[in-house]
């Protein structure tokens, strides 16, 4: 105990320093989170979340018990896995490629470019797209000139998780990689100068150079983002789905959404809480299984 | 220059081609938005691409921008991006800063409450409710408090202060230094590329938030342009969209072609902040900005 | 997302009606319009005001899904008109379900407010947010409006209905009573060697085989939430079925999504897919208008009263011109077939207008507010002060001879929809921010050209609840059911399931929960219909 008073004291410069922001961020973060109640309430507007009476694990029964929700689920996992095996490396891949780009302005040109479709919305996103990808759309003239049918990209459900990873991908690669150009520019240029010295060829600098400096970058976001692990994007498979793909686009948000009345807090709550209680899960895991091998990385 | 390989030019060939592609295809929607928004109504109709303009006007702009409504968002928009880019970024470099030191009392429990925020939330209503309370309805405080310390951005920022060698630290503390000194002087300095990262982060943030000035701020006084770019965009029925008379205007342009030239109008400012802020993104930033 | 779906569809028909309105109203005044909203709007409050009253004003607080200004001019004319003082919502519509929902969630209950669709005002009154409003005080405050609904809109009366009690005022919405237009592309049939519009579903079964020799789709379909309602909506209509709308049948409330109609038409759809008389992007309904425009499309049936005007420089045959000047576009009947012909349509209910709990212990209040509703909404004068505005200032009659027969115009710089909104008007054609739609016998007087190219091949379709998801489990099962329906007659249509699965599909249908809301559908009809 008076080792832990010692620890403020010593500390109190930067307590002082941490409080304004940690209050603020325990006003707005945990004081309303009483509202995870409403997932096991009767919710009675009228009556607040407190007073209202408890309906016992109901919320989550009428979640679990409506067609389809194992096919939502088992669609939302596989979807996850795409996304964590082939969309989360690629921000790393275009940033490490990019600093292998000598010209400055192709860098920055590049860059700026990759980053655009962020500011847009997955409606123009996807109609953009679907004009692209249509059955006598640019793609497809280039199918034929070659000498082939024209493919069926959009509707086909054989190719909706691989349009899903690639249209992700596109959407969100140069904006995702702005991160790790920061974790580059914290690189002490000296590493390579000596790299050169002792002959490293390319490869040899970004593999024990370039990769080691991102890598507690890399983690983070890996540990960060897992959490969010059955977010799988719904503005991006809603827009994206057609009437033919539905059996294997149907996510947990979709699925939810198709039982949501307006007003039903209970469901979307319970829903919610499901999301995080399995991300809570996979940080803590992951988080340990970081520390295991190494004890100066993980999140805490 | 040192001496490249075969292997090492042919890498840099199919990369350069590589990153023009790829180029290529994410500037898409952007033109695609552009080329409406320049369009005339026939080339707005016609079926295909819309990857470059042909036949440019701009009616669609001078239409958009000759509602007074839009400066008035712009101007609510600016003020919230830039009081809460500001508050963002300090409260949260302030609130990081001492999490990375490595000694900080509670700093695991500490960093648990941050991540276990990212996935349990309480809610709209009981947020709502909180917000009410606190008297914020209205105020531009509602919009810049709530999101100004997130788990998400100060784990991100202790992360990178944690690499800040810890001598820079011990030998200014033994130069007479305080924490505050310290924390001014050697750390903020040396965290530009993550500051940068964060704060165009908080930026775009709060460019293109609409959701909580939609429940948290209400009547044509406190609109935001997300918020006009829904009313106008969205809302077909009632928006000036529809103020076009047929028989004199329609021909200058269409609900698509004004549509895009407003939410041209609306991203374009943002999308200038970027390549503002790439010079942060520069290797070796950090030694010079300790040398200097 | 249920909201927004119905919202397009409305909105798009609507749109093809306000445009019209606007045109009517516009088409002499020569100056650009004024742009800026602000400022002259408040100076320009209501000079003709009523009596003098002496009376305390009745404090009103009134959700309201249209921004106007502060104290705007339609504000204060219903101020000072009724004596009354209104503490404005002001929630663009973009917005209003959203923000209503938030703001009622948080405990906070508006004495006055719109409610967008059924399915929200049976959760409200389910909440216990809002108070009944017994069909007689209606008829007692409000006898006009009550008649007119009885008369014309009766499915109104589903959509304010919870747990058999009465929870508000349906509104008008005069649009819905039109089905959108069929369109050929008349040129591209004469080009194939077709001279007759086909008229029956063989004749278009003919046209198409001659259309896809030079290379014309004959048929697509692409109304925008293309998925739920719009599918080929012209043409499950002439096999007798309009899915997935309710429907009476030998007595029987049934959903045309499941009936051998709709099989039948589904037949004949694949088989038109089959021999590539179908557009294979139907699948997503891009391009659908454009593709009409560009001539690689014969037919369509989303069609506007404005589309074939030609004075308009970008009308649908304006915009196919400046692409082929051979271009000819007409409206035609609706396809015939072995069941009739048809399509669907919305009727002409709207919204519903609510009051809250608290009004229940307040009478006078909501006695006042009916009152002004009927006065505004149902009268020549109100339709005048609150759509138009004052005229001379707001508007005048573009023929002065002919009074509102003649049309409106619509006077700068209040001849633009923003800047009438702003101050608190409506369209000028058929709505205000406050009581939302005036009857159709009010706004038809003032559209009497738009009115009669409307009403042309009109033979609308209407569900017998107005809309389909009314019934008290519909929240529970009927996205469920849509879902169901789109991926089978879609999977049906081109092909990837056999046409025989669709007895497959009314097995599923009526499992995930159709035969319940059959159930519902029949217990509602009968407890209304026998009052």
């Amino acid at each position: 105990m008076s080792q832990l008073l010692k620890s403020y004291k010593s500390h109190r410069a930067l307590i002082l320093m941490f409080l304004p922001g940690f209050l603020l961020f325990i006003l707005f973060r945990y004081v309303p989170i009483y509202g995870i109640l409403i997932a096991f309430k009767n919710y009675r507007i009228l009556e607040g979340v407190w007073s209202s009476p408890w309906a016992g694990l109901e919320n989550f029964h009428r979640l679990v018990s409506g067609p389809g929700f194992l096919k939502a689920l088992r669609n939302t996992g596989i979807i996850a896995v795409l996304k964590y095996v082939f969309v989360f490396p690629a921000p790393i891949v275009l940033a490490i490629l990019l600093n292998e780009v000598r010209k400055s302005w192709f860098k920055r040109t590049i860059q700026t470019v990759t980053y655009l479709p962020h500011f847009f919305s997955w409606v123009i996103l996807a109609s953009v797209l679907f004009t692209f990808l249509s059955t006598d759309g640019a793609l497809n003239q280039v199918v034929k000139m070659l000498g082939f049918e024209s493919i069926n990209w959009v509707s086909d459900p054989n190719k909706f998780y691989g349009l899903v990873v690639l249209t992700d991908i596109w959407a969100t690669v140069g904006w995702s990689s702005i991160i790790y150009f920061a974790a580059l520019s914290g690189i002490d240029p000296t590493l390579y100068e000596a790299g050169i010295v002792d002959g490293a060829s390319r490869w040899q600098q970004i593999r024990h150079i370039t990769i080691p400096s991102l890598m507690p970058t890399i983690i983070t976001m890996l540990l960060l983002s897992i959490g969010n692990f059955l977010n799988v994007g719904f503005d991006q498979i809603y827009n994206l789905t057609t009437a033919p793909t539905m059996e294997v686009a149907d996510i947990l948000d979709t699925y939810v959404l198709r039982r949501l009345l307006s007003m039903d807090y209970e469901l979307g709550t319970a829903a919610g809480l499901f999301s995080s209680i399995v991300g809570l899960i996979l940080v803590i895991s992951a988080n340990r299984l970081v520390k295991l091998y190494d004890k100066d990385q993980g999140l805490w | 220059m040192n001496h490249r390989t075969v292997g090492e030019k042919i890498f840099d060939v199919f990369n350069v081609c590589f990153l023009l592609l790829l180029a290529l295809s994410t500037i898409y929607p952007f033109m695609n938005v552009l080329t409406y928004s320049l369009s005339t109504p026939h080339a707005a109709n016609l079926p295909g691409l819309h990857f470059f303009p042909k036949e440019v006007t701009f009616n669609s702009y001078m239409k958009v921008l000759s509602n007074m409504e839009v400066y008035r968002a712009f101007g609510n928009t600016m003020l919230r991006t830039f009081v809460g880019v500001i508050l963002l970024v300090l409260l949260t470099a302030m609130t990081a800063y001492p999490l990375s030191v490595r000694t900080f009392p509670h700093r695991k429990q500490i960093t648990f409450l941050m991540v276990f925020s990212l996935m349990f939330y309480g809610g709209l209503i009981p947020t709502y409710l909180l917000v009410k309370n606190l008297g914020m309805i209205d105020t531009i405080w509602a919009l810049v408090l709530p999101p100004a310390v997130s788990g998400f951005n100060v784990i991100v920022m202790r992360n990178f202060m944690q690499s800040i060698h810890p001598e820079l630290i011990e030998s200014a503390k033994m130069d007479g230094a305080n924490e505050f000194i310290v924390f001014i002087r050697i750390v903020l300095p040396l965290s530009a590329p993550v500051i940068a990262v964060v704060g165009l982060w908080a930026a775009v943030f709060h460019w293109n938030a609409w959701f909580d000035a939609m429940i948290y701020t209400s009547g044509p006084r406190h609109e935001v342009l997300q918020l006009f770019l829904r009313r106008t965009v969205l809302d077909e029925s009632n928006s000036f969209l529809l103020s076009i008379d047929p028989a004199r205007e329609l021909n200058l342009y269409t609900p698509v072609t004004l549509k895009s030239a407003t939410i041209m109008i609306i991203t374009l400012p943002i999308l200038l902040v970027y390549p503002f802020l790439q010079r942060f993104f520069v290797k070796g930033i950090m030694l010079g900005s300790v040398k200097g | 997302m249920k909201f927004r779906e119905y919202r397009k569809a409305v909105l798009v028909t609507l749109g093809a009606l306000l445009t019209t309105s606007v045109a009517a109203g516009c088409s002499q005044s020569a100056e650009k319009p004024a742009t800026s909203t602000q400022g002259s709007a408040q100076s320009a409050a209501p000079t003709q005001s009523a009596q003098p009253s002496t009376e305390k004003p009745i404090e009103i607080s009134w959700m309201v899904p249209q921004l106007t200004e502060e104290n705007s001019y339609g504000q204060k004319l219903i101020e000072e008109k009724y004596n009354v003082k209104i503490k404005p919502y002001l929630i663009a519509y973009a917005d209003y379900a959203q923000k209503q929902q938030i703001t009622l969630g948080g405990g906070e209950i508006p004495d006055v407010m719109m409610v967008l669709d059924p399915v929200s005002l049976q959760k409200f009154a389910s909440q216990g947010l809002l108070a009944e409003v017994p069909v007689d005080t209606i008829a007692q405050n409000m006898p006009k409006y009550k008649e007119t609904l009885d008369k014309d809109v009766k499915q109104g009366w589903y959509y304010s209905l919870y747990d058999g009690k009465n929870y508000g005022i349906p509104t008008f919405y005069p649009g819905g009573r039109f089905n959108a237009k069929a369109e050929w592309r008349t040129d591209l049939l004469k080009k194939a060697g077709i001279d007759k519009i086909p008229a029956t579903i063989d004749e278009m079964t003919t046209a198409f085989e001659a259309l896809k020799k030079i290379g014309v789709y004959g048929l697509s379909s692409g109304a925008p939430n293309n998925a739920w309602f719009a599918l080929f909506k012209q043409i499950f209509p002439a096999y007798g079925t309009v899915p997935p709308q309710w429907t009476l049948k030998d007595g029987k409330v049934v959903n045309g999504a499941v009936q051998p109609e709709a099989k039948a038409a589904l037949t004949q759809l694949a088989n038109w897919y089959k021999k590539g008389y179908i557009d294979p992007d139907f699948v997503t309904g891009k391009e659908y208008r454009e593709k009409f425009i560009a001539g690689k499309l014969a037919y369509y049936d989303y069609g506007g009263l404005l589309d074939l005007d030609e004075t308009n420089a970008s009308s649908m045959i304006s915009l196919a011109k400046q692409t082929n000047p051979e271009s000819k576009i007409e409206f035609a009947p609706l396809p015939q077939g072995p069941g009739g012909q048809g399509d669907w349509a919305w009727g002409a209910a709207g919204n519903i207008i609510a009051f809250g709990k608290q009004l229940e212990d307040d009478p006078e209040k909501m006695k006042k507010v009916m009152e002004i509703i009927e006065a505004t909404d149902m009268t020549e004068q109100g339709f005048q002060e609150l759509a138009l505005g004052k005229q001379g200032e707001h508007w005048d009659y573009k023929d002065a001879a002919k009074m509102e027969a003649g049309g409106a115009k619509l006077l700068p710089p209040y001849d633009n929809v923003d800047k009438r909104l702003g101050i608190g008007l409506g369209d000028g054609g058929s709505f205000n921010p406050f009581t939302r739609q005036f009857a159709a016998e009010i706004t038809d007087k003032w559209n009497t050209e738009m009115i009669e190219i409307a009403q042309k091949y009109n033979m609308p379709k209407v569900d017998l609840f107005g809309k389909p998801d009314v019934l008290p489990s519909s929240g529970k099962y009927w996205a469920d059911l849509v879902k169901l329906k789109n991926e089978t007659y879609i999977s049906i249509i081109t092909g990837a399931k056999p046409v025989s699965d669709f007895d497959v599909f009314v097995k599923q249908w009526n499992e995930l929960g159709g035969a319940q809301l059959e159930k519902e559908a029949n217990e509602m009809y009968t407890q209304v219909n026998k009052k």
